[in-house]
């Protein structure tokens, strides 16, 4: 639908490098990074509002680089609403309608529907100042939907309300995005809501992308080390292939020997990661599974954490699992009680070196 | 008449004044409110477009600009009226609009002593408009012109604090006006220029009068400026 083609723009001292990236229709697009990155950026390039220096923007293969945010036919929600606190609900929910020209009454008729939809018809007449972060939210959803834009932008729409709104607003983006068949580009650095929300995604640092695709492969297979600390995966290994049998790869980290799945050669340096959820733990030693990799050791330290428990295990480099909290109570695992570590050669994701 | 001290007299006296509705006084205060509210109309109907085209447009020494009307804030009165002095008077080049010891003189002067605030202040209350705000109203499909009305509007009770405010510089001024106007009875006297020059004659009654009532237009004037700061 949209694409990105090398842009690069400067803002300031800040530059955005070399930006590739394609957006298709209906996709739920996540841009992560860190702070500074250059995500906002990004989005607000995708309206337009930033003239690129280099590189093309591409709607429906048609270049449209040039064109203005207003001809662009998206919407974009920031972080903090931007609500327009002199308006009521009603007129901030029809403002985009009027812009293009529509007459007062019907550009109030034809947002009644989304008020109702957004659960804020009662607000109507209400100024901003006096709604909750959870309604103001709901309030700046509702005026970007009803200019119908072709692609919905939203920079950290969640990161200002409280878990409980946040839960009910991810099943309103949900929503959107399944029944109207929205495509939603998202700027986040929240792994949790890429994981419900994301069906692609893209990893910008500095300015450059440095990873883009499905959200599961992003998550749970990095094209780098940085990508993978970034996206939150728990056990980053550094290590040297010793052997590769037919694609199985035996990994040296530190004196601890890992077998993964894996084109690397031997003596080449890789990083391993594992996710916490891949690493599974079992009391005493008699239990045999497929897992190539199995190891006894000592429990560090358990964090529970909701329903779900962190258990760091020592193996030589500091290894963590996640397990539930029934798990842990029945397995009875507490600091200084011993563990057999397994980890499928097949869940161990191997970056190469060079990447 | 009380006999004692002669500020309380004067105090009693002024207020006395005021109920009768002394025809000086109320000449005075209906002069004093005619040249300021014209000189805050139409120092606004300059400045606001001119502060709004500032903060709007991108060009080179901005800063500067921006800068400058903040020191012109503090511009002293005088100075402002010495050279209003010399552009209206015979041998100044607006000489010909005979325009010096008339109220339209020192309407003009007032216009030029408050311009610069009035400027400055519409630049800072737009700049109160975040950058996201004037993103999201463009991304919504507004046109620049509609941007730029939308983000007006939505300043607008922080504009009309900066008027208010520079009614309250243009009202309490008097050095200005005293050079001017000269503060000829039945003419160009305003309640600053009255105040001055009744003190000094000792007709404390009077000057205590007019300054209750510059004080009340100031105190109404905060009021007006706190309700509006309010929304």
């Amino acid at each position: 639908m949209i694409e990105f083609d090398r842009v690069s723009l400067a803002l300031g001292s800040f530059r955005l490098n070399d930006v590739s990236l394609r957006i298709g229709k209906g996709d739920y697009y996540f841009i992560v990074g860190p702070s500074g990155a250059g995500k906002t950026v990004l989005l607000e390039a995708i309206a337009g509002l930033h003239r690129p220096e280099s590189g093309r923007v591409l709607l429906r293969g048609e270049e449209i680089t040039a064109l203005p945010p207003e001809m662009r036919k998206v919407a974009l929600v920031y972080q903090d609403y931007s609500l327009f606190p002199n308006m009521r609900v009603i007129e901030n929910v029809s403002y985009g309608l009027r812009v293009q020209g529509m007459r007062k009454k019907e550009a109030r008729a034809e947002v009644a529907p989304l008020l109702e939809r957004f659960g804020i018809a009662h607000l109507a007449n209400r100024y901003p100042g006096t709604l909750s972060g959870g309604e103001q939210q709901r309030v700046a959803l509702a005026r970007a939907v009803a200019v119908k834009p072709d692609i919905l932008l939203l920079d950290e729409p969640l990161s200002a309300l409280d878990p409980v709104t946040q839960e009910k607003f991810i099943a309103d983006l949900k929503r959107l995005h399944r029944e109207d068949g929205l495509t939603v580009v998202q700027v986040s650095h929240s792994r949790r809501e890429a994981h419900l929300l994301a069906t692609w995604m893209a990893v910008i640092i500095d300015g450059a992308l440095v990873d883009e695709g499905e959200a599961g492969v992003v998550l749970n297979a990095p094209r780098s080390r940085e990508v993978a600390s970034f996206v939150g995966v728990e056990n980053i290994l550094d290590g040297t292939v010793t052997a590769n049998e037919d694609g199985l790869a035996t990994v040296d980290v530190g004196g601890l020997v890992f077998e993964a799945v894996t084109d690397a050669a031997a003596g080449e340096e890789v990083t391993l990661c594992i996710r916490a959820d891949d690493v599974v733990l079992a009391v005493g030693n008699d239990r045999r599974t497929s897992a190539r990799n199995r190891m006894s050791r000592t429990v560090v330290s358990v964090a529970e954490n909701g329903p779900v428990a962190e258990v760091r295990v020592d193996a030589g480099v500091m290894l963590t699992a996640v397990l539930t909290r029934r798990s842990v109570q029945e397995l009875g695992l507490v600091p200084g009680a011993s563990v057999t570590l397994s980890v499928k050669a097949t869940a161990i994701h191997v970056i190469h070196s060079s990447s | 008449m009380v006999n004692g001290n002669p500020i309380v007299e004067g105090f009693i006296e002024a207020i006395e004044l005021i109920i009768a509705l002394d025809p000086q006084v109320v000449e005075i205060t209906i002069r004093s409110l005619y040249v300021s509210l014209t000189a805050t109309f139409f120092a606004a109907l300059i400045a606001l477009p001119l502060g709004a085209l500032i903060y709007f447009y991108e060009f080179r020494g901005k800063h500067a600009v921006v800068s400058t009307l903040q020191t012109l804030y503090a511009l002293p009165t005088v100075i402002v009226g010495l050279v209003m002095f010399l552009f209206l008077s015979n041998i100044g080049p607006f000489g010909f609009l005979r325009l010096l010891y008339t109220p339209g003189g020192m309407i003009v002067t007032q216009t030029v002593l408050i311009i610069p605030l009035l400027m400055g202040l519409t630049v800072s209350a737009l700049s109160g408009i975040d950058r996201d705000k004037r993103y999201t109203i463009t991304a919504l499909g507004a046109s620049r012109l509609q941007t730029v009305m939308t983000i007006i509007s939505e300043a607008r009770f922080a504009v009309m604090a900066g008027v208010l405010l520079g009614f309250g510089r243009a009202i309490a001024e008097v050095g200005s006006v005293m050079i001017v106007g000269g503060n000829i009875r039945g003419a160009t006297r305003v309640l600053t220029t009255a105040i001055t020059l009744n003190t000094s004659m000792a007709n404390y009654s009077l000057s205590i009068a007019l300054g209750i009532i510059l004080l009340s237009v100031a105190l109404g004037v905060n009021l007006a400026l706190s309700l509006v700061q309010r929304r």
